[in-house]
């Protein structure tokens, strides 16, 4: 009898230690996999956020591209006028020209916003020098902002100096070349 | 006389050389982007204070749902005549003051079109490559909206 209960409790003993060892491997094998999942989620989440800041940077270079072809469409529009009004023998008035003359700083500002996302680190330095000195205006200082910031483009140590030559620049009112981000939708956004 | 243009249609950079043809002939052209904002900023004016109302037919209505309908703007296909209406309702002599300056097609658009500018008195123009460029200019001369100098 004493041997029968030894032998039964020898088996649930071994039992029992078989399933406490397959526990441990699970927990084990859980946990592995666990941060391994918890590891991937974090490289999908930083794919994303990176997604997320290629479109808003996408977005911003179309609008750009978007307000360079009005202003050259502007420009062309403006030239043809004169032509027309020339041929028809029409004195010019002085606004036609200064409306060209704006409508070319405007141009300037905006092929100097596209250079803010150069893949050329020349480029950029050139043209985040001239936004400061002169081509800027509210809207540049928002997007230097954000790139200053590390939310889009590439952030040169040059740009912080170059937004703060802009920034002073703009508190004391000197503004060369002043545009509204106009850029084809009704409700903003372009196309 | 005086120069003021407002030139009401929604995609306010199109159209560059006409718009220029009347900033080259001294005139300021101010765009307007909507129905209801057109509406509120031109009935502030004097109608003898503006040189010309260009307005497109087929316009975005804005944010006065009471003043521009759906229905009476026929989905935005006629908003510019409910506008020319309603500027007509404040003032007559706004009347005079209308070109709608329109792309419209189907007929039945661009008749009620006509009979509304001759009923108020303003002018019909479509948007076409003969009144483009020189051919504004001479329509502007015909119509003594501009002197011929």
């Amino acid at each position: 009898m004493d041997k029968a209960v030894n032998i039964i409790l020898l088996l649930t003993t071994v039992v029992g230690m078989v399933a406490v060892v397959t526990a441990l491997a699970v927990t084990a094998f859980i946990f592995w996999r666990s941060r391994e999942d918890i590891s991937q989620v974090k490289e999908i989440e930083a794919s994303l956020a990176k997604m997320r800041q290629k479109e808003e940077e996408s977005d911003y270079i179309s609008d750009e591209i978007a307000n360079v072809l009005y202003d050259l469409y502007e420009l062309i529009g403006q030239l043809r006028a004169y032509v027309e009004l020339s041929d028809e023998g029409c004195k010019i008035d002085k606004g036609l020209f200064e409306a060209m003359n704006y409508r070319g700083a405007v141009a300037e500002k905006h092929f100097l916003e596209l250079g803010l996302f150069s893949q050329d680190g020349e480029r950029r330095k050139s043209v985040q020098m001239a936004l400061a000195s002169r081509y800027g205006d509210h809207d540049t200082e928002k997007i230097m902002q954000k790139i200053a910031d590390g939310k889009i483009g590439i952030r040169d140590k040059d740009i912080i100096a170059s937004l703060g030559q802009l920034e002073r620049r703009l508190k004391g009112n000197l503004i060369y070349v002043e545009s509204s981000s106009w850029t084809g939708r009704p409700r903003g956004g372009s196309f | 006389m005086f120069s003021k243009v407002f030139w009401v249609d929604e995609d306010e950079r199109i159209w560059a050389p006409e718009r220029s043809i009347l900033t080259g002939l001294g005139l300021q052209v101010i765009p307007v982007g909507d129905a209801s904002t057109a509406l509120s900023i031109i009935s502030a004016e004097r109608p003898s204070n503006i040189r010309l109302l260009i307005l497109d037919v087929m316009l975005l209505p804005g944010d006065d749902h009471a003043a521009f309908p759906e229905q009476a703007t026929n989905g935005g296909t006629e908003t510019g005549l409910i506008l020319a209406e309603r500027l007509y309702a404040i003032d007559n002599e706004f009347g005079s003051k209308i070109l709608f300056f329109s792309r419209a097609t189907r007929p039945t658009i661009i008749s009620k079109t006509k009979s509304l500018a001759d009923r108020i008195g303003g002018f019909y123009l479509p948007k076409t490559i003969e009144t483009q460029g020189k051919h504004f200019i001479k329509w502007l001369k015909d119509k003594q909206l501009v002197e011929g100098r």
